[in-house]
Formats: C-alpha cells, sequence, structure tokens
C-alpha cells in the first residue's frame, strides 16, 4: 500500500509503479525544474540531472515494488533528496569535488535500503548502458533468463530449439559482460 | 576453465544448482581466484538489476517521457537570494503609490485584504538540510509545511528550530512569514520588527512584510 501526505501524490506514485505515462509526465514538471537548477550550481549539466532524476525515479520504484511505502515528506521533496544523494555519490566516484565543503551541501540519510540502490546505481547505470546496447534478441533472451524462464520456453517464444538458445544466451551474455568489464567506469567503481 | 564452461558454473553456482560436494569446491576455487570471484559477482548483480519485466517498461516510459519533456528556466535554490536594496525600495514605493491612489482615486476601493492579497507572496524557500546534524529532520519538516502551505505547523517548526538554535535569524524570518501567510500579523511584526531594525541579511525583505503586516491589520 502506498501512502503519501496528499491525494496527488499517492496519484503520481501509483502512477510510476504503473509506468504510465502522463503521470510520470506530471512527476517531471513536479520535481524536475529543481534538480537541474541544484545540479547545474553543483558542477552538473542538464543531461546530468535527467539522468540522476532517471535513476531516482527506479530506484524510488524499486522501493514500491518491494510494498508497503510511506512518504512522510512531499513527493517533490523527497525527489529533490534522492537526486542530491544520487549525485553527491556520483561526485565522490568520479573523485570530483564542488566547488564548496562538503557541509555546506545537503547529503540527508535516507532509510537504508533506498541508501544502498544509491550507492549501487552507478554501477546499475552502467550496466543498463551496455545491455540496451545489446541487439533486441540478446536482451530478450537474456532478460528472460535473468527471470528464470526455463530455456526451453524462451526457445519456443522465439520459435527456435533450446540448443541454439543456449548458445546465443552464452554469446550475449559474454558480449554484455566483456562490454562491461572493459568499460573504464567499472573499474573506476570497484575500486571505490 | 573455457569461458561457456565457466558461465555455467556461475550460474549453476548462483541459481543453487550445485551438489554440496560441488559447490564446496567451487567457493574453494573462488577462495584461490579473485578474478572467478569477481566473475561472480558480477553475473550475480546482473541477474539482480537486469530481471524484471517491470523496470525496463519503466525505464522504456522513463526515456520516452525525457525526450518529450521541456521546461521553463527553474528558479535557484540553495542561497540566499538578496534582491538589491533598490529593488525592494521600488516595491516598496509602488506598494505606497498603490495605498495613495486608493485614497486619491478610489476607483473600486479595494480593501486591506485585497491590497494584502495581491501583493503578498510566500518568499522562496532558501534554507536547506546539512549532513549530521540533529536538526536535520526538524529542518525537513519546516520546509515542507512552508512549501505546502501548512503555515500553523511551519510556524511550530521553525520554533522548534529556534529553540535549538535561536541566533539563526532565517528561522525567524520564515516563521514570521508562516505567521502573516496564516493571517496572524500581529505575531509577524513582532518578530519582523527586530529583523527590520537588526542588521541581517533579510533586513530588505523583512521590511516588505512588515508593511504587509501593517497592511493586513490595517494599522497605517
Amino acid at each position: 500500500m502506498i501512502e503519501a501526505q496528499t491525494v496527488d501524490d499517492e496519484q503520481l506514485l501509483n502512477g510510476l509503479l504503473k509506468a504510465d505515462h502522463q503521470l510520470i509526465a506530471k512527476v517531471y514538471d513536479l520535481a524536475l525544474p529543481a534538480v537541474i537548477a541544484w545540479i547545474k550550481e553543483n558542477s552538473g549539466t542538464e543531461t546530468d540531472a535527467r539522468d540522476v532524476f532517471q535513476e531516482a525515479l527506479i530506484a524510488l520504484f524499486q522501493k514500491l515494488e518491494k510494498g508497503d511505502f510511506k512518504l512522510t515528506c512531499t513527493l517533490k521533496s523527497f525527489l529533490r533528496i534522492i537526486c542530491r544523494n544520487l549525485w553527491l555519490t556520483r561526485l565522490r566516484n568520479k573523485g570530483k569535488m564542488l566547488g564548496k565543503p562538503l557541509e555546506e551541501v545537503e547529503f540527508v540519510q535516507l532509510d537504508n535500503d533506498l541508501q544502498d540502490r544509491i550507492e549501487r546505481s552507478e554501477r546499475e547505470r552502467l550496466f543498463y548502458q551496455h545491455f540496451d546496447a545489446l541487439g533486441e534478441n540478446c536482451r530478450k533472451i537474456l532478460q528472460w533468463f535473468f527471470d528464470k524462464i526455463p530455456l526451453k520456453t524462451i526457445a519456443q517464444r522465439l520459435d527456435s530449439t533450446e540448443g541454439y538458445i543456449k548458445k546465443r544466451k552464452f554469446l550475449c551474455k559474454e558480449k554484455l559482460v566483456k562490454a562491461i568489464q572493459a568499460d573504464a567506469r567499472f573499474n573506476e567503481l570497484k575500486n571505490n | 576453465m573455457k569461458e561457456a564452461e565457466k558461465y555455467e558454473k556461475i550460474e549453476r553456482y548462483l541459481n543453487g544448482q550445485m551438489s554440496d560436494a560441488e559447490m564446496e569446491r567451487f567457493e574453494q576455487s573462488m577462495g584461490k581466484d579473485a578474478a572467478l570471484r569477481n566473475d561472480v559477482q558480477l553475473h550475480r548483480d546482473l541477474a539482480q538489476t537486469l530481471k524484471g519485466d517491470q523496470v525496463h517498461r519503466l525505464r522504456a516510459t522513463l526515456k520516452e517521457v525525457d525526450q518529450k519533456w521541456t521546461h521553463a528556466p527553474a528558479k535557484k535554490e540553495g542561497k540566499v537570494r538578496l534582491l538589491r536594496p533598490i529593488t525592494w525600495l521600488a516595491i516598496a514605493a509602488t506598494m505606497a503609490l498603490l495605498v495613495v491612489s486608493y485614497f486619491v482615486f478610489q476607483p473600486a476601493r479595494p480593501s486591506h485584504q485585497d491590497l494584502f492579497a495581491e501583493n503578498f507572496a510566500p518568499y522562496p524557500m532558501v534554507l536547506n538540510q546539512r549532513s549530521g546534524t540533529p536538526v536535520d529532520s526538524i529542518l525537513q519538516a519546516a520546509i515542507d509545511a512552508y512549501e505546502r502551505g501548512s503555515f500553523v505547523e511551519a510556524t511550530q517548526q521553525f520554533q522548534r528550530l529556534q529553540d535549538l538554535d535561536s541566533n539563526n535569524f532565517v528561522y525567524r524570518f520564515y516563521q514570521g512569514l508562516s505567521f502573516l501567510a496564516n493571517q496572524e500579523a500581529g505575531k509577524a511584526i513582532s518578530i519582523l520588527i527586530p529583523l527590520v531594525n537588526g542588521k541581517s541579511k533579510l533586513k530588505e525583505q523583512s521590511q516588505w512584510y512588515l508593511a504587509l503586516a501593517y497592511l493586513q491589520i490595517k494599522d497605517f
């Protein structure tokens, strides 16, 4: 069950959970301008802000998926906090400094679960980027495989044989793994 | 170990499909081989991140929304924005002119409340939380209450903040504005007068809201 301070925020959270295009656009209108302004003031660009905002929505979605959720501040404030923590984590991972002492910048503690997701977000962003670069069939095979769909079923869905799908699955995964391991950001994140 | 064979072993290990003996041997191998350990961790993380149809559907929707979204220039946050004193004086002069016009021209005789309502807007929130202080949760509650227009709660939260930090003139300023927004001009005036008479960075802003407070109680 999702609870928020206002009916509007509850509606937007439910919209996020259902990937509702219209309601997510309202979330963008509600919260993204302030995030863009803050990130631009803190060594970032609008593109960075949009990336971070998407990561924040995904992290929040994953939290909502887990079960009961109660929002104790406005959704706008909550997203602002998640985005700020994400951005500061990203800067820290890059070894970048802000133009002012970190003590003067927000780094509000979120619950452990959400904070863990934020810490993992940079790695997940890397995974998604390389996953998106795979061909459509590769993405389908791997996603179903990770969802523990049997290879036989995947073969039926793709009108193929189990032996062929097993080989394709290995090749697709190898391509993904090698692309990630070759990415300089992966090694930077491993060392943090 | 050939790559395909390695992948299959890792997957069987992560899916709990190994016998106890096989698992023990594999874990011993991981203990001696850092590269294998890292591979297992990566495979585990990939499975965790990329599983689930819902998150992929969300990502596709976010991409579509993001591509279409445009915005008006955002307000700056995180700084105390001080208008130049001349701007505040100009605003105060304009307001004085409005009041004079009311007496001289009296076209539609707006009430004090009408004038107040036309000219009052809560000053943008410029406070930020600071990391690692006990005041964080109270400050967040105060900011949220102020921003959503729950001014009664905002006055209470700003009072709690002042109890913890009596020297913080910004807390007093926002408490004063919250009283004013809640139609409690008397309480707002008692807070704003010291700010006007002092040397704080919000002196000019306090002058403006003090003028509005007097307008609210029709004391001019």
